[in-house]
């Protein structure tokens, strides 16, 4: 029995829509102009919307999200799968322009995840982000085609709003990347990070720093730690990673490495689900703030770790390992 | 005029008590208010029930009719066909007093009925039985295609759209320009 919806007052419509999924939504978006106009003007959740430019999800605040893809064969158009997949037609065969239309239709300012593999990707979707003020909370950059792609790269996520997360994963050829990140978000995660100077290094105001297979020797890591002891590194929670040049000829804060505290301790920080176990050394900053830091030297990637144990967020666990081996001899 | 009975029995029985008889709180009586639809038709419902109407309820909170007063004033919803009201009345009886569960097996069902049930149930403010009902508007649509969306909730295509605009504004243009002879006329 058909009813007519557009004849119910446009605030009924919206508690319609509030009982409708995304592929629901979506689907009635693309029955007409009209629905499509008050649809956007009833939209009634904050949608968030992730893409790896393969697939779409749509998903409200954390919860699984509702993928489209597309349909392999057209037959399979808008058929939906157990794995909360529906197949849909891209608009123009591209996802970029489906992922626009979507982003429209569902009134999103915030995008949950963005991944690319592809330089172009992120150069189309780097316009619309900005052209509609969207909010990223978290890029992920993999392999770009060669260096210069990865160095527009950092020039474009420069220009988009990511708050949450920057994640890259380029193994450059050469250490000489022109761009440079100026804009941080709360955590920074580099793989391939030998690019990564100290001078960047000097700026990131994020709070958790991971370096991996960087560059870094002791005097960068003792410049970089000395500001944070002056005070001037407010944000910094943890700064961790592998570094080919640390040894043990000279000093950081004023300790040759290896740099290793007798006392294992477990850190859960209560806003994040990470316990993290640390042999630290304590060192204190001009604010009387706490931290921890452990530098183990190996033949090839020495590793590093530094956390910043803030009382008000942080339970810290701490076992005398020596103290126990005593008891147990 | 007609009157159905519709709550006088399903009042909440007395709650059991442990404390002593001497006590008690007296029991207030339920007050009964009235109402009629299109159909004129009345029916007497019990305050209780029809505390699940926000718009209801906001009308006899201040009133203190009596019950001959709230009989001879009943509330008349014209704009409600007299089934519809029946299944709304029967609807605030049976959930007189306590909260709809997720699953609610006590709704109505006629689908048939759903477009002229939804917009009374607007009208009159009752929220659950909207949720229930705007649910059931969206259980319609469930893993259809654009196409049977079309076709279900009757939406018009964008051809139609235009062609129903362009003639609304030629409607429009000709009734404009009777009124301008019309007043013409008149001037000489």
């Amino acid at each position: 029995m058909p009813i007519a919806l557009l004849k119910f007052p446009t605030d009924l419509l919206g508690e319609v829509f509030k009982e409708c999924n995304p592929f629901e939504l979506y689907n009635v978006s693309l029955c007409s102009k009209r629905i499509r106009i008050v649809l956007k003007s009833r939209m009634p959740r904050c949608w968030k919307i992730s893409s790896d430019f393969i697939a779409i999800g749509v998903m409200c605040r954390n919860d699984d999200a509702y993928k489209f893809e597309a349909a392999s064969r057209p037959e399979d158009c808008y058929k939906v799968n157990v794995r909360r997949t529906m197949q849909i037609k891209f608009r123009n065969g591209k996802v970029m322009d489906s992922l626009d239309y979507m982003l429209d239709i569902f009134g999103c300012s915030t995008m949950k995840c963005m991944a690319f593999l592809v330089y172009n990707d992120l150069l189309k979707f780097s316009k619309i982000a900005i052209d509609k003020k969207l909010e990223i909370e978290e890029c992920h950059i993999d392999e770009m085609n060669n260096d210069q792609e990865f160095s527009d790269s950092l020039a474009l996520i420069n220009q988009m709003n990511i708050t949450k997360l920057i994640e890259l994963d380029h193994r450059v050829s050469s250490r000489i990347v022109p761009h440079r990140i100026t804009r941080f978000p709360d955590e920074l995660r580099i793989y391939n990070s030998s690019w990564f100077s100290i001078e960047q290094l000097m700026i990131c105001t994020s709070a958790a720093i991971y370096l991996r297979d960087s560059y870094l020797n002791n005097e960068d890591m003792d410049r970089f730690l000395q500001k944070w002891k002056r005070g001037e590194l407010p944000n910094l929670r943890v700064m961790k990673g592998s570094s080919v040049k640390l040894d043990g000829e000279s000093p950081i804060l004023e300790m040759y490495p290896p740099i290793r505290g007798q006392t294992k301790t477990t850190i859960k920080r209560i806003s994040v689900d990470d316990p993290y176990t640390i042999y630290g050394v304590k060192v204190h900053n001009d604010q009387g703030l706490e931290g921890l830091l452990e530098i183990n030297l190996t033949p090839r990637y020495s590793r590093f770790a530094f956390i910043v144990i803030d009382p008000t967020d942080t339970v810290t666990e701490e076992i005398d390992e020596n103290f126990v081996g005593a008891e147990e001899d | 005029m007609s009157s159905t009975e519709q709550g006088t029995s399903s009042a909440a029985p007395a709650e059991p008590t442990t404390a002593p008889e001497s006590a008690a709180a007296p029991e207030v009586p339920e007050s009964f208010y009235y109402v009629h639809g299109k159909d004129k038709v009345v029916h007497k419902v019990s305050a209780g029930a029809l505390q699940h109407s926000a718009l209801i309820h906001g009308m006899i909170s201040n009133l203190g009719y009596t019950e001959e007063q709230a009989k001879a004033n009943p509330f008349p919803f014209e704009n409600i066909d007299g089934d519809i009201l029946q299944m709304v009345v029967d609807w605030c009886n049976q959930h007189k007093g306590k909260p709809t569960p997720p699953e609610d097996t006590n709704l109505p069902k006629q689908k048939e009925k759903l477009f002229d049930l939804v917009l009374a149930v607007n009208y009159l403010e009752i929220k659950e039985l909207l949720t229930y009902c705007c649910k059931q508007v969206a259980m319609m649509v469930k893993g259809k295609s654009p196409e049977e969306i079309r076709e279900i909730w009757m939406i018009p295509t964008d051809a139609e759209d235009e062609a129903a605009e362009k003639e609304a504004k030629k409607r429009a243009g000709k009734e404009a320009a009777g009124e301008t002879a019309a007043a013409a006329g008149d001037a000489k």
